[in-house]
């Protein structure tokens, strides 16, 4: 087991590396630049004075080098549009993005299995049929255009809930405000999540129940009740562990798409405006930010199916 | 019963996308309005029997304007689609044919890929790259590659061991020519499969980087540009996010349940097992 952990451990560092260099390929091998917007007035004296204060005229390979060497120092470079930190910039943003993305992806969990295990447990019924429609409309709708009708709806024509924002801007902190503008971004993302869920719990079981060996439990004569509870509900989430890791970068998707739509103020919006603005040092530690949650999710994802799974961690350690 | 049902629901998937496309191929002969034409005086109007759709802003019809989107749209899913199934097919079969090392190589580069936030990259891609609808292609198609390369490797990798691939490689056929003549054909239902997935995950991805305002640039109209630019108009014009959203998901959803009913009829795991019994 200590093994297998420090071989994916040694194999994430190279992997995170790599990611970071693309990222600083894309970003800056492309045309445009944060100077090509400027004011075609500016003299090229002072163009160029500008691109050397940002450190923008020496060779890439150079600026990727002093970057990643920033960062291994826990320095992401300061914002080309604020001045401030970008480190700063983002653990300021992180909580509210961690807020709406972690209350999504519990309620759609619990939602997803419940519905999956109901479906699994009396398959041809309404509720399954009900369901298989659900998830391919779920599948199908595009999540900005679900959340633009929700507010359509449920902010605009009824106004139940606040259109966007994290809190009422104005107001003292409460409880029951900061819920209520958390609402409808969680709904609309859940609706998203469900179907991913509920029907991989609902084939996992479906499978599981039909092993050998619970067949002849059932001969045995082991109640339905605890073949359920004791064998096929915990073999079948053990995959939904990996699914888990797999869903990170979902995630972020939805946090960029949905954060824009209901003007939430979090990561995905502050990468999508340094985007529009050419912040290189805002958009690269972003996405590094990013990519090294996204690797640690689906290492942690893996360990922990190694540790539920030993025929995983001996396939393998060989 | 079901069976009955299923048939129904495909052949009303396949005529919603029939009218899609038949829609996208005449838009210019089928739109009411010039795609572009501004007429301010008729700015925000209510769908009406002039305007079935209504009109934007500047006064433009809405319906022209998702006819010529649509176009945009399909050309865009068909192209990037056509990227993901060939570099899907291309290292799939390779994986799946030749096992061992290649495959070991190749199922970590789909492992990465798809366990990478790939989104924050297509979006910058598209930004810098995303002007022109055939970069755009490009973009999106090297985003979605990875399930079809996993489907083709899977069926590829069963299709190995049988017996007809044994007796062309026994003719002494090369390797290139056992794939493409022996192999390949017989992968063709799932990467079917894989195709209207990939296409509905095109035109998703293409609407959400519209959405986004890093997809096609105005004036060219497109499903998701349209959604952004309705967004700021939510509650005086609220059709003009309604018909542009509907289009998106209609044409996704026919998209699914075509696929859906072609995994019902070559379930390329019934098709694994059978291969293994017999």
């Amino acid at each position: 087991m200590l093994r297998y952990a420090i071989r994916r451990l040694l194999l994430a560092v190279p992997l995170t590396i790599a990611i970071t260099m693309l990222c600083f390929a894309i970003v800056r091998l492309a045309p445009g630049g944060p100077l090509a917007g400027a004011d075609p007035r500016v003299r090229a004296a002072d163009r160029d004075r500008l691109e050397r204060v940002l450190g923008l005229d020496r060779p890439l390979v150079t600026q990727y080098v002093r970057w990643l060497a920033g960062v291994a120092r826990g320095d992401l470079g300061r914002s080309f549009t604020t001045g401030q930190p970008v480190s700063a910039m983002i653990t300021e943003r992180l909580p509210a993005t961690l807020e709406l993305m972690g209350a999504a992806l519990l309620v759609s969990l619990v939602v997803g299995i419940g519905l999956g295990i109901a479906a699994a447990r009396w398959p041809g019924s309404w509720l399954d049929r009900a369901l298989a429609v659900a998830t391919l409309a779920g599948n199908s709708v595009p999540i900005f255009w679900l959340g633009v009708l929700a507010i359509l709806i449920f902010a605009s024509a009824w106004g139940w809930f606040p259109a966007g924002g994290r809190a009422t801007l104005g107001t003292e902190f409460s409880w029951g405000d900061r819920w209520r503008h958390l609402v409808l971004p969680v709904t609309v993302l859940v609706m998203a999540q469900v179907p991913l869920w509920s029907r991989h719990v609902r084939a996992s079981l479906i499978e599981r129940l039909q092993d050998e060996h619970l067949r002849a439990a059932r001969a045995r004569g082991m109640s339905e009740r605890r073949i359920w509870m004791r064998h096929a509900l915990p073999a079948a989430l053990v995959p939904l562990v990996t699914l888990l890791g797999l869903q990170i970068p979902m995630l972020f998707t939805g946090a960029v798409i949905t954060e824009t739509v209901f003007a939430w103020p979090g990561l995905g919006r502050l990468f999508h405006d340094g985007m529009s603005r050419f912040d290189y040092p805002r958009v690269l530690g972003i996405l590094a930010v990013a990519a090294v949650l996204t690797i640690a999710g689906n290492l942690a994802a893996d360990l922990a199916c190694a540790r539920l799974d030993p025929r995983l961690r001996e396939r393998s350690a060989t | 019963m079901s069976g009955l049902r299923t048939r129904v629901a495909t052949r009303v998937a396949a005529s919603v996308l029939i009218v899609f496309a038949a829609a996208g191929v005449f838009a210019p002969q089928l739109a009411p309005f010039p795609r572009d034409l501004i007429r301010l005086e008729n700015s925000g109007r209510a769908p009406s029997a002039l305007h079935p759709f209504g009109t934007d802003m500047l006064g433009r019809d809405v319906l022209s304007r998702i006819l010529h989107g649509g176009r945009v749209s399909l050309v865009m899913a068909t192209v990037a689609t056509l990227v993901a199934v060939a570099i899907g097919t291309l290292l799939g079969s390779l994986a799946g044919y030749f096992g061992g090392r290649v495959d070991t190589a190749i199922s970590a580069l789909v492992d990465t890929a798809l366990s990478l936030p790939l989104f924050f990259l297509v979006l910058l891609l598209g930004q810098r790259w995303g002007a022109s609808v055939g970069s755009l292609c490009v973009v999106v198609g090297l985003a979605s590659w990875m399930p079809v390369a996993r489907l083709v490797r899977q069926t590829t990798s069963s299709l190995r061991q049988r017996a007809f691939v044994d007796a062309a490689r026994g003719l002494g056929f090369g390797t290139a020519r056992v794939l493409a003549r022996h192999v390949l054909p017989s992968t063709a239902a799932p990467i079917l499969v894989a195709s209207a997935l990939g296409a509905a995950q095109a035109v998703l991805m293409e609407s959400a980087l519209g959405f986004l305002g890093f997809g096609l640039q105005p004036p060219i109209p497109s499903w998701g540009g349209m959604l952004r630019e309705a967004q700021s108009h939510l509650h005086d014009a609220p059709w003009l996010a309604i018909f542009p959203g509907s289009c998106i998901f209609l044409l996704v959803l026919a998209l699914h349940a075509l696929a859906d009913a072609g995994q019902g009829a070559f379930d390329p795991r019934a098709r694994g097992e059978r291969h293994v019994g017999g």
